[in-house]
């Protein structure tokens, strides 16, 4: 985002943009060589971790039509699996490709992804809480859910609805804004939210 | 989704069946939420892992923690009670009650005591006995 906060068109990213990427992600990849293997992690309260067998994809496919067979219930899941990747292409070519310029985009990418971050903190220290029955924090956990997709996706239908829109072209030259722009806060909001929203679905469906 | 934005469908539209997909996934993960997640664990399968091939219907685990204990403890009685180990093996037909933790041990002595039990032990009542309550048992001469 720093490398390109100048462009405030609508451009293709510089080079400079990629180069860094690789470097990043060469580093973070560097870092998780110094992480210590799983036999040798001890916990706070002084407990070894259980290493399990390692599975061979035979077992893992044996394993996996197991459940089936014993958890059918399993498959009601299937759609939220499948709902929690749907979004994705709505949200970043759908919103935010198609109606920001650079420089924005790249912001707004920052927030989404920080909001997601402290999405997952905070619904992973909720859910992991003691102070409610597992069963109640199911019901919790739906309830919030429902909840955060009437409130945060009724905010995006408004705002969907006040923005232009196309109509089956693939480019459409849309007017872009720029974070500079009347009207970016309302949008900054939503795309955060989305964010956060995203984490907590991603959250309930891992728990 | 990519199908339909790479063929320049309406955002509006895209945006209808995002909210569309999530609010079914919702109503269908419903049944699992509110009736599948529990707070016991009923163990009915297989503890071949823990305990070699013998087949154990363990019945209600009020507290998960108490796992390993478990393994332990159905090792003890599949060891030692072997006039007993028709019982053990026949899974029991019927379901589990619920189990607070508080009950656990009023109906393991329960079922340690009551007639119906003084000859093999029912394990969807029973709890499951930690090694050295076992071993205490076996000790006692009771009948497990």
């Amino acid at each position: 985002m720093a490398a390109n906060a100048k462009t405030d068109r609508a451009a293709p990213v510089n080079d400079a943009t990629y180069i860094i990427f690789i470097v990043l992600m060469s580093t973070g990849g560097f870092f998780a060589y110094l992480s210590c293997n799983s036999n040798e992690v001890v916990r706070s309260d002084g407990t070894w971790v259980d290493m399990p067998k390692e599975p061979t994809w035979k077992t893992e496919i044996i394993w996996l039509w197991y459940t089936f067979l014993t958890y059918p219930f399993v498959v009601l899941l299937f759609p939220m699996f499948f709902a929690s990747n749907f979004f994705y292409t709505y949200q970043f070519n759908g919103i935010n490709q198609a109606h920001f310029n650079t420089r924005t985009r790249a912001l707004n990418n920052l927030l989404y992804w920080l909001c997601q971050i402290g999405g997952a903190f905070a619904f992973g220290y909720a859910i992991d809480s003691t102070h409610f029955r597992r069963s109640v924090k199911a019901k919790l956990a739906w309830i919030v859910l429902l909840v955060l997709t009437m409130a945060v996706w009724g905010g995006g239908l408004a705002w969907q609805l006040r923005v232009p829109d196309r109509q089956n072209n693939q480019s459409p030259h849309l007017p872009t804004m720029d974070w500079k722009s009347p009207g970016y806060r309302q949008a900054m909001v939503l795309y955060m939210a989305y964010g956060f929203y995203d984490a907590v679905w991603q959250s309930c469906v891992y728990w | 989704m990519w199908r339909l934005d790479g063929l320049g469908k309406p955002f509006l539209k895209e945006f209808l069946s995002n909210w569309i997909v999530l609010a079914v996934a919702l109503l269908f993960a419903f049944p699992v939420f509110f009736w599948k997640i529990t707070d016991y664990v009923s163990e009915e399968e297989i503890v071949e892992d823990a305990i070699g091939n013998a087949t154990v219907n363990v019945g209600t685990i009020a507290n998960p923690a108490h796992s390993s204990a478990t393994a332990e403890a159905l090792t003890i009685n599949t060891q030692s009670g072997h006039s007993h180990g028709n019982n053990l093996a026949e899974p029991q037909s019927h379901s589990c009650g619920r189990l607070e933790p508080r009950n656990e041990a009023r109906l393991f002595y329960g079922a340690l005591q009551s007639p119906k039990t003084d000859s093999m032990m029912t394990l969807c009542e029973a709890v499951i006995l930690t090694a050295p309550e076992a071993v205490a048992q076996e000790a006692r001469g009771a009948t497990v």
